[in-house]
């Protein structure tokens, strides 16, 4: 089984992304994946990804700046508007890594 | 799900106001808060700022809604409060903080510590985009109706 480090970045760096990595755990595991999920606030991203490994970014505040790792906006999962899709790309994403 | 029970969360329901800004919901909000013991001092200035920084508005699949939340060191017991206003109150869209979001509901999100609260988070998160409920919410006028639908999220 492989296991997928995930990092949910939200405003606040606990509430809306715990909501979004819950999901995205969810969802990755029902997939076959373990996760790792971590989550924290945009001025938090550069010192996370200096001290752990991550696979895949999940965002529902825009970041600061553009890394060399898969993100996807997250907003879907709270919106409902284009929720399928979000899930697809994740699946996908995920499966690619 | 059963964890929900053994959680107390305070909820509180506020309609039937005007507010001529943000600034005077949060004042609202927070002078509530204070009052049911609920948050630090701080609280005002620190969902201000975080809202102008990494706004919460929502464009749902049923409706615009905003869903402010601060840091969990400001919030002393955890608690919603969904305020139903008279008049739209302009957020901006929490994707992009240039584009503004109006809206009626606003539910204030106040956790001690996230992490023992999955649950609830995701619940909430389901809430809003369960179409049933988001149309209750946008229908419903009555305190004991609105009451009964966050006892509904969590």
């Amino acid at each position: 089984m492989k296991t997928l480090n995930v990092l949910s970045v939200c405003g606040s760096g606990s509430v809306t992304s715990s909501m979004v990595s819950n999901k995205v755990t969810e969802i990755l595991e029902s997939e076959g994946f373990r996760v790792n999920a971590t989550e924290c606030n945009p001025n938090g991203v550069d010192a996370l990804l200096q001290s752990r490994n991550v696979d895949l970014i999940v965002n529902t505040s825009p970041l600061n700046k553009d890394y060399d790792i898969p993100t996807i906006n997250a907003i879907p999962l709270l919106t409902g508007v284009g929720k399928q899709k979000f899930v697809d790309t994740l699946i996908t994403q995920a499966k690619a890594l | 799900m059963m964890m929900n029970k053994t959680i107390p969360i305070k909820k509180i329901v506020i309609t039937g106001e005007n507010y001529p800004s943000q600034t005077e919901l949060f004042k609202k909000v927070t002078n509530k808060l204070l009052d049911e013991n609920l948050v630090t001092d701080d609280y005002f200035i620190e969902i201000t700022k975080r809202e102008a920084t990494y706004p919460t508005g929502l464009l749902t699949e049923f409706g615009e809604i905003a869903i402010p939340h601060t840091d969990s060191k400001y919030v002393k017991e955890p608690f919603l409060v969904l305020v139903k206003t008279e008049n739209s109150v302009e957020f901006k869209n929490m994707v992009n903080i240039e584009e503004p979001v109006y809206t009626q509901l606003i539910i204030f999100i106040g956790f001690v510590d996230n992490t023992k609260q999955p649950i609830i988070l995701q619940s909430l998160m389901n809430f809003l985009s369960d179409k049933e409920r988001m149309l209750y919410l946008q229908e419903k006028d009555g305190v004991s109706e609105l009451k009964g639908l966050l006892d509904n999220i969590c």
